[in-house]
């Protein structure tokens, strides 16, 4: 399957479509008859609704999606960069050029994410890296649960999704 | 604490309270019962402070909703309220200008073209982030508000 040229829209589509299932299985569970739950965990127990489980997994589902799409497009922003640098690749002296190509790459993969998105100055909005940037740090939270970064600014799905994708458009247009 | 914090923080209060009393008024010919609790919210660095929340419940005090105060520490809004029913949840954010503008700029910092974040918030006020990739934002009114009731306490 394909998902054209928006690395974020496998991510979202999974999302929406998760979104969509819980939204029948809580149509189910409204019914008297169970029977379509059965042989899953969302047979009602120990006082836990279905509704309820939902509900967490829901939550949980909205983390895991900001996870998602931060790695898509720290990925992205990575590959745009190395390719960017190929040029080094003809750089002269010729004995020099693989290497120092090799190197490029290798050390990319390395820059902090916030230096990544700085390298756009000339190109993305000053507030839209800003709001990327304050994604990264939920990421970092949801991430790590470090009580230090319980600061970070709170995201939903669709703004996160908004703000990378802008940018990820915003760098598009520039190289078209 | 900063004043700015401190200034942002009790405008976002107020503007809970402005929120909940239109609330009021857009339910009251419907039979549901209102009630208000407070609930603490951390955000440095305006420490913890107590904000309002709003319960409600059908006549037979089944939960409809509850309206949610996230805080002022929102990527992209000024503040977020959210709307959590037993069957789902949705995104309220004010906008003191409008959705964020994008600027695109050339090297001389000359702005070539202004969008924003979401389309359909030009104005102040609060909004439904509509849960799709389109990035559509939709103001809050009466019947907006109605739907989103059904749409969260109903499977």
């Amino acid at each position: 399957m394909t998902y054209g040229d928006d690395p974020l829209e496998s991510v979202w589509t999974t999302y929406v479509t998760t979104q969509s299932s819980f939204k029948v299985t809580k149509k189910v569970s409204g019914r008297k008859d169970l029977s379509l739950l059965s042989k899953t965990n969302l047979v009602p127990v120990d006082g836990l609704s279905t509704t309820s489980l939902i509900n967490s997994a829901r939550d949980e589902l909205e983390d895991l999606l900001i996870l998602a799409m931060w790695a898509k497009f720290e990925r992205y922003l990575i590959e745009y960069i190395q390719g960017v640098g190929a040029v080094l690749d003809t750089a002269r002296p010729v004995s020099l050029a693989g290497n120092l190509h090799e190197k490029f790459e290798m050390s990319v993969e390395s820059w902090k994410s916030t230096d990544v998105i700085d390298l756009f100055k000339d190109i993305v909005d000053e507030k839209l890296r800003g709001h990327a940037k304050n994604i990264k740090k939920y990421r970092d939270y949801i991430a790590h649960k470090n009580p230090r970064n319980e600061d970070a600014p709170k995201t939903d799905p669709a703004t996160a999704y908004r703000v990378l994708s802008n940018f990820i458009l915003v760098i598009r247009s520039e190289a078209s | 604490m900063a004043d700015e914090a401190l200034e942002r923080r009790q405008a976002f209060l107020e503007s809970i309270e402005k929120l909940f009393s239109l609330i009021r008024q857009w339910i009251e010919d419907v039979d549901l019962k209102i009630d208000e609790t407070t609930i603490p919210i951390d955000e440095p660095p305006a420490g913890v402070y107590q904000a309002p929340k709003l319960t409600i419940s059908d006549k037979k005090r089944i939960l409809i909703a509850e309206l949610v105060p996230v805080g002022t520490n929102i990527i992209g809004a000024d503040w977020r309220v959210d709307m959590v029913g037993p069957y789902d949840k949705e995104v309220l954010v004010y906008w003191v200008t409008g959705a964020p503008e994008i600027e695109k700029t050339d090297r001389n910092e000359t702005v070539h073209a202004v969008t924003r974040l979401f389309k359909g918030a030009e104005q102040p006020g609060w909004y439904l982030i509509e849960d799709t990739k389109l990035g559509r934002a939709r103001s809050l009114n009466k019947e907006l508000f109605i739907d989103l009731l059904e749409e969260v306490a109903n499977p």
